[in-house]
């Protein structure tokens, strides 16, 4: 090869650039593009308008449905947050043997697909489905228990597949901890839940943040389980926005709610990286 | 329902965009049309023991018959065939789809006019004869219930309303059309005098059953599963998927008196390069004897062509929407009326639902 060209190639950023293009070329093809061709298409019917943005504002369903959208996706990323901090720092104090197991559990986890887990749930939470017709037997309850399409059942099967985006990014920072820290407070006379409450969980928190901020926002565009597992009021902006597309065929207003979620998304990463302060997940390397 | 999956490897920001992009993002990258092939047919139905029995009545002859390759879709959707149809990329040549549909499809241009030349139409029966689409069978919506589920048997609309009387959770399908109708028929209105229908007092009666309304089904099969499992103990539910699964021995009635009638019909997108083909096929599935062998022996659904009653059992007959028994306790549904009106009141059927 050319020395020259070689020179350019071999320099730092030239390298990296290169390194990058598949990935920009990939983002930009797969992801800017059709957002922008969906941003064009919210705002053109065929000539410019913001009615369908107005659309949404005007009818009280929408924000409605926006605000159950929230709702359901903090419960969720919550009792991820609840489950998964437990577990992830008993994963991160276990044998490297077992720990390894349990990872490798996690992310095999993440193979099957989220539609089978729904429907799973639906064959053990229905009416006389494993659940109920246990607790009958046990003499628990006397009546059928409704357990599937409510609030309960999309929380339940949302948490149990984000699950793993929570305990990912605790447990790797858990991990990065050094173990003298809490050690270190204990001998100066803390007792082990107050080395963790001081210690330890607070160098925890970088990647409790990235947990919530990966779940939530996971949660916020959710379809499918909420379609399976909910009830009547169970309804996600994604549901909505699936109706617009499938149903009715109005496309233009289906690319401005998709407009709307994406924004208010965006509004939240950054309220959330001006609280929290993202760069400290970088130096983690989380 | 659209099968979008989240993917795993979406980060944090990508993650929210991605999501509004999937929305969207399959039908602006439709794959280019291959080279128009004479030699197979893409045929898209509702899937389950309904396209089951099409596969054995008319895919399977066609393909013998012709030597052309049957390909087979699933799922009907209006948006799918739209972008297929603006796209230029029409995958699918033949679709079977409610009439409902078809007055959108119309309205939004999407189908081929039917080609008499080639679809012979002096037996069929006039209701299933239009411009875009040809009645391909009745079928009826009908108050469905599991018997071993419920002591008593219900009678109609009314009784479905009675929590009382008929205790239990129900399922309706997950949409305004036709409910509101049910709702009207079980607050007393007329079967006959439905349309126009009052809105209102629709929903206020819908509101009464709400809470005992434990699932909302999307497909025919979910309102099958749901009432032979036991998790819900009367459905609204298509006859001829009942019917089917009665002969499998599954307890389930059905309740004619209010059900609702309506066609599903063979049509073709806009641009197919296989329209002539395509014309054949439903010339090919109008046939008597083998709407007759879908209708008499496969599932109970109502043929449309009038020579079919000919080849089928007097017995089976009565099983079918279009028996004049049965004709006289159901109303016909009324897709002209709904067309227009489709959005808004599904907009209001979702704003009541998450009221």
């Amino acid at each position: 090869m050319d020395k020259r060209l070689k020179n350019i190639l071999m320099h730092p950023t030239a390298k990296g650039m290169l390194l990058l293009t598949p990935a920009l070329v990939a983002l930009t093809v797969f992801f800017v593009i059709p957002i922008l061709r969906m941003f064009h298409l919210s705002l053109f019917d065929p000539h410019f308008t913001i009615k369908y943005y107005i659309a949404f504002f005007q009818r009280p369903v929408y924000m409605r449905v926006m605000w159950i959208t929230v709702k359901i996706s903090l419960i969720v990323t919550a009792v991820c947050l609840l489950v998964g901090y437990p577990f992830a720092f008993i994963l991160s104090r276990a044998g490297e043997k077992l720990s390894k197991v349990f990872l490798v559990c996690i992310v095999l986890s993440m193979c099957i697909s989220l539609l089978v887990r729904n429907f799973s749930w639906i064959i053990i939470l229905q009416r006389s489905g494993i659940v109920d017709s246990f607790l009958m037997k046990m003499g628990i309850t006397h009546h059928h228990v409704r357990l599937l399409h409510n609030l309960f059942s999309v929380v339940l099967g949302m948490a149990e597949i984000l699950l793993p985006y929570m305990i990912l990014p605790i447990f790797s920072v858990l991990k990065s901890i050094d173990p003298n820290l809490p050690k270190a407070a204990q001998t100066m006379g803390a007792r082990p839940a107050q080395a963790f409450w001081w210690v330890t969980f607070p160098l925890s928190l970088p990647g409790v943040y990235a947990g919530f901020l990966l779940v939530f926002i996971m949660s916020l565009g959710y379809f499918i389980t909420p379609a399976l597992l909910g009830g009547s009021r169970e309804m996600m902006i994604s549901n909505m926005i699936a109706f617009q597309v499938q149903t009715v065929l109005n496309w233009h207003f289906a690319a401005s709610l998709s407009m709307i979620l994406l924004v208010a998304t965006l509004v939240f990463y950054t309220i959330f990286n001006r609280v929290v302060g993202l760069e400290k997940l970088e130096d983690l390397g989380v | 329902m659209g099968k979008k999956k989240i993917s795993r490897r979406e980060f944090l920001k990508g993650t929210a965009a991605a999501t509004a992009a999937a929305a969207v993002g399959p039908h602006i990258f439709v794959r280019k049309a291959t080279a128009a092939s004479n030699k197979k047919l893409v045929i898209c139905s509702y899937g389950g023991s309904y396209q089951a029995s099409q596969r054995k009545a008319f895919f399977e002859p066609f393909e013998k018959a012709t030597g052309i390759k049957v390909v087979e879709a699933t799922g009907p959707d209006l948006a799918k065939i739209k972008a297929q149809v603006t796209s230029g990329n029409v995958e699918w040549d033949v679709v079977d789809i409610e009439s409902r549909i078809m007055y959108t499809a119309i309205t939004e241009n999407l189908l081929e006019p039917i080609d008499t030349n080639i679809v012979k139409l002096n037996t069929i029966v006039k209701p299933a004869i239009h411009k875009y689409g040809i009645g391909n069978i009745a079928f009826t919506t009908a108050l469905t219930y599991n018997k071993k589920q419920l002591k008593k048997a219900p009678k109609g609309w009314a009784d479905f309303w009675d929590v009382k009387n008929f205790p239990g959770p129900r399922s309706l399908q997950d949409h305004a059309p036709f409910n509101l109708e049910f709702a009207l028929i079980a607050d007393g209105v007329n079967k006959d005098k439905l349309y126009p229908l009052d809105i209102d007092r629709a929903f206020k009666k819908m509101s009464q059953i709400k809470g005992n309304i434990d699932a909302w089904w999307e497909s025919g099969a979910q309102s099958i599963q749901q009432l032979t499992s036991g998790a819900v103990v009367m459905s609204s539910a298509w006859n001829g998927r009942v019917n089917v699964a009665q002969s499998k021995g599954v307890p389930l009635e059905i309740v004619w008196d209010g059900a609702a009638y309506d066609w599903d019909l063979w049509a073709v997108p806009k641009g197919t390069p296989r329209k002539e083909l395509a014309m054949k096929f439903i010339q090919f599935a109008l046939d008597a004897k083998r709407q007759a062998y879908q209708c008499g022996k496969l599932i109970a659904y109502g043929p449309s062509n009038k020579l079919a009653y000919n080849y089928i059992e007097k017995a089976r007959q009565k099983q079918l929407p279009t028996y004049p028994d049965n004709l006289a306790k159901q109303f016909s549904f009324n897709s002209k009326w709904w067309q227009p009106r489709l959005n808004k009141l599904n907009e209001k059927w979702a704003a009541w639902k998450i009221s």
